[in-house]
């Protein structure tokens, strides 16, 4: 048969897939000639099984082919030629692509789900894990694995129950499945989450059949439990936090008749359980206290006709028939048309801070009530107080009158019967009534201090006390005083008051100095501890700083009265009436040295 | 000043005593009637109670009123004495040892002339006042 030699002589490769429509098994490559499974016969090559892919005009999709050859030689040993046999092996091609694709895929699933694959021969113990599962147990490529060693990688706090779940597996009668989740301890000393679900195999039958085979899966599920802690972690703390706060959340599904959702507690505060509470609005405003009821139900209309949220405390009652003050917030949540789907929201218990507003506002109400009540009794008193010191200014006033008006008389209508003594002893009588006079005048002005009251203004000291100057020194023009005062003193006070107070300074000064042929008196002021200090200085008699406390108490003097007159209200008044401005007074002096009286006036401070 | 008699309403014996007194020293001789409340007062005025049938015609000249009174008090005689027609023109002294703003008020409001504080040093009272009730 001379035909191969032709062949080989006249065609070139790719012509020859071409023309036969010969490929290797890749479908695309022509078949190189040494492959050509006649054409080697002819050198005496025997070929078995080679595959080939031929696309021809007969079979456009292609066939695959299985081509067997032989030489065929003769006695000698000479070639005579070939046999090549070709097998049709597109279905089982077929059927094997079909076949790896789908290994692929399991892989490609396996890998993805980091699913490992073990299988168990259960009368040998032995344990046949891939290499995703070995590397995952932490196991050597080629080391053996039996059951035990299996089992030793669990950890320790699940091991037993997991042995429990696997001998219930093993058993024919309830198992033949096994579906955990557990944990295993890898030499690396980490440990891993595992989910594993096998299928166990049985020999025999009835009560004889014993597990002969385990085939399972085991999936790394590490870091879906890590989530799932993390989330129930989370929603622990969440949990805890609204418990501790006393804040409960609520969704009200809009879909579904405004269907609630509450948090656990929600329910705490509303003293229900998921038992006796139903998730519906209406149940919810039944707990409402009637009075708060229409305004909870105007709230969540307005929010959800187009306010987008709002903000209310009102009172529920629990079934137990406690009242609980609510804070509730709610906000309105859009779905993506744009349309009102949920009502979210808070709520929180304030039924403490409320009792405790309720019992300030009763305190309040308690304290007012008692200002009131001290306010009428000390108006009482005042008018008690003005009543006896009107009743004062005349009872008292007439008697003295009467024994100075009457001395008067018998001095001037029987002068002549009286001798020397006789006119002393009236004009004594004389004197003593008139200070009686002018001591209830002045206590009558002391009180009268008390009694007025007329606000603070700017009050000029300066020229209150220049005015008082100019007047002293009118009256006795032959007294040599020297007058310093400080310009432009203003103070924010009662003028009538201050007035009243510098008279009296001023007035003591004056009196004080007058047993010296020159005088000096002073008015100025300075500031200390931001506060202004007003001081009234002279050089009079001064007085034995001893008796300092004594000062200001009415009725007191360190003079007697032939020495300076006077009664010992004056420097009384002057204290009652800086205490009036929220000020205080002191004095330093020395005998014969003269005296310095300080006072504040609460006004201005600087 | 008239030769009308003036009425001194005063129910302190010392207080007459005195002011009669300083009246005559300050050569007022007109005849003084002491009454010692307020009632009597209006009744003097008026003419009634005690003093049923006196010609109500003939007011006195000036009229000298203590305010704290036993019965009716001075304020209360001041309006009594306003309100009736034929006492509107008799002037009348309000003389009181009160020195309160109120009463001070209270009197000129009611129509009082005028007002004079009796001081303890009766004294001044004799320089000071009797020429200004010369001047009614």
């Amino acid at each position: 048969m001379p035909f191969q030699k032709s062949v080989q002589a006249t065609l070139a490769a790719e012509d020859r897939a071409k023309g036969f429509g010969v490929f290797t098994e890749d479908e695309v490559t022509p078949i190189p000639v040494q492959l050509c499974p006649l054409l080697a016969t002819l050198k005496g090559e025997s070929h078995d099984n080679i595959p080939l892919f031929l696309r021809s005009p007969g079979s456009p999709d292609g066939i695959y082919l299985s081509a067997t050859s032989r030489p065929v030689v003769d006695d000698t040993g000479n070639i005579l030629g070939g046999v090549c046999v070709f097998h049709n092996v597109t279905g089982i091609k077929q059927s094997e692509k079909t076949l790896r694709e789908s290994q692929d895929r399991v892989t490609m699933a396996m890998d993805t789900a980091k699913m490992g694959v073990y299988e168990v021969d259960i009368a040998t113990s032995r344990v046949l894990c891939d290499a995703r599962l070995t590397a995952l147990l932490g196991f050597g490529v080629d080391e053996p694995v039996d059951i035990n060693k299996g089992i030793g990688r669990i950890h320790p706090d699940d091991r037993a129950y997991v042995s429990r779940q696997l001998d219930k597996a093993f058993d024919p009668r309830t198992g033949g499945l096994f579906s955990e989740e557990y944990r295993v301890c890898i030499p690396a000393g980490t440990t891993v989450w595992v989910t594993s679900r096998a299928k166990i195999y049985f020999n025999g039958e009835g009560d004889e059949r014993h597990p002969v085979k385990m085939l399972g899966v085991c999936v790394d599920i590490t870091e879906e439990k890590r989530a799932e802690l993390e989330l129930k972690e989370s929603q622990y703390f969440l949990e805890k936090a609204q418990q501790i706060g006393k804040i409960g959340s609520w969704v009200s599904d809009l879909h579904s008749d405004g269907q609630l959702i509450w948090s656990k507690e929600v329910y705490e505060i509303f003293g229900l359980n998921k038992e006796n509470f139903d998730g519906q609005v209406d149940t919810f405003f039944e707990r409402v206290h009637p009075d708060d009821r229409q305004a909870v139900k105007k709230a969540s209309q307005e929010v959800i006709k187009g306010q987008s949220s709002y903000d209310l405390d009102h009172r529920i009652i629990r079934p137990d028939g406690t009242l609980v003050w609510l804070h509730q917030r709610a906000e309105l949540i859009h779905d993506g048309d744009g349309k009102p789907s949920k009502l979210i929201g808070v709520v929180k218990d304030i039924t403490e801070r409320k009792l405790a507003q309720e019992e300030t506002l009763k305190l309040n109400a308690e304290l007012e009530a008692r200002v009131t009540a001290r306010t009428a009794q000390l108006n009482e008193l005042n008018k008690e107080f003005e009543a006896f010191a009107y009743s004062v200014s005349h009872d008292l006033n007439a008697p003295v009158r009467g024994i100075n008006g009457l001395s008067l008389a018998l001095f001037e209508d029987h002068f002549n019967k009286l001798d020397d003594h006789g006119k002393d002893y009236i004009r004594r009588i004389r004197a003593a009534s008139k200070r009686m006079g002018y001591l209830i005048e002045d206590l009558l002005k002391l009180s009268r201090l008390t009694r007025d009251e007329r606000g603070c203004e700017p009050v000029d000291l300066t020229g209150l006390a220049s005015a008082i100057a100019i007047d002293f020194q009118y009256n006795e023009p032959e007294r040599d005083v020297t007058w310093i005062i400080q310009p432009d003193m203003i103070a924010d006070a009662e003028s009538r008051l201050v007035q009243i107070m510098l008279e009296n300074l001023l007035q003591n000064s004056w009196k004080f100095t007058s047993k010296h042929p020159h005088a000096l008196i002073e008015i100025g002021s300075f500031e200390k501890d931001s506060k202004i200090v007003y001081y009234v200085r002279d050089d009079g008699a001064g007085f034995d700083m001893e008796y300092a406390d004594k000062l200001f108490g009415p009725f007191q003097r360190f003079h007697t009265i032939s020495e300076f007159e006077g009664n010992g209200i004056g420097l009384a008044t002057v204290q009652r009436i800086v205490r009036r401005h929220g000020g205080t007074i002191w004095a330093e002096s020395e005998i014969e040295q003269g005296t310095t009286i300080f006072f504040t006036l609460s006004q201005p401070e600087k | 000043m008239s030769n009308k008699c003036i009425l001194l309403v005063e129910d302190n014996p010392d207080d007459t005593t005195l002011i009669v007194r300083a009246l005559k020293k300050g050569n007022i001789a007109n005849e003084i009637v002491v009454v010692q409340d307020g009632l009597e007062a209006i009744e003097y005025l008026t003419g009634k109670g005690a003093y049923d049938g006196r010609k109500v015609s003939e007011q006195p000249a000036l009229i000298l009123l203590d305010l704290k009174l036993p019965k009716l008090d001075g304020i209360e005689v001041l309006k009594r004495v306003w309100a009736e027609e034929n006492l509107k023109e008799v002037p009348v002294i309000v003389l009181t040892s009160s020195t309160e703003d109120r009463d001070i008020i209270k009197s000129y409001g009611l129509g009082a002339n005028s007002y004079i504080s009796k001081p303890v040093d009766f004294e001044e009272f004799d320089i000071a006042s009797i020429s200004f009730v010369k001047r009614f």
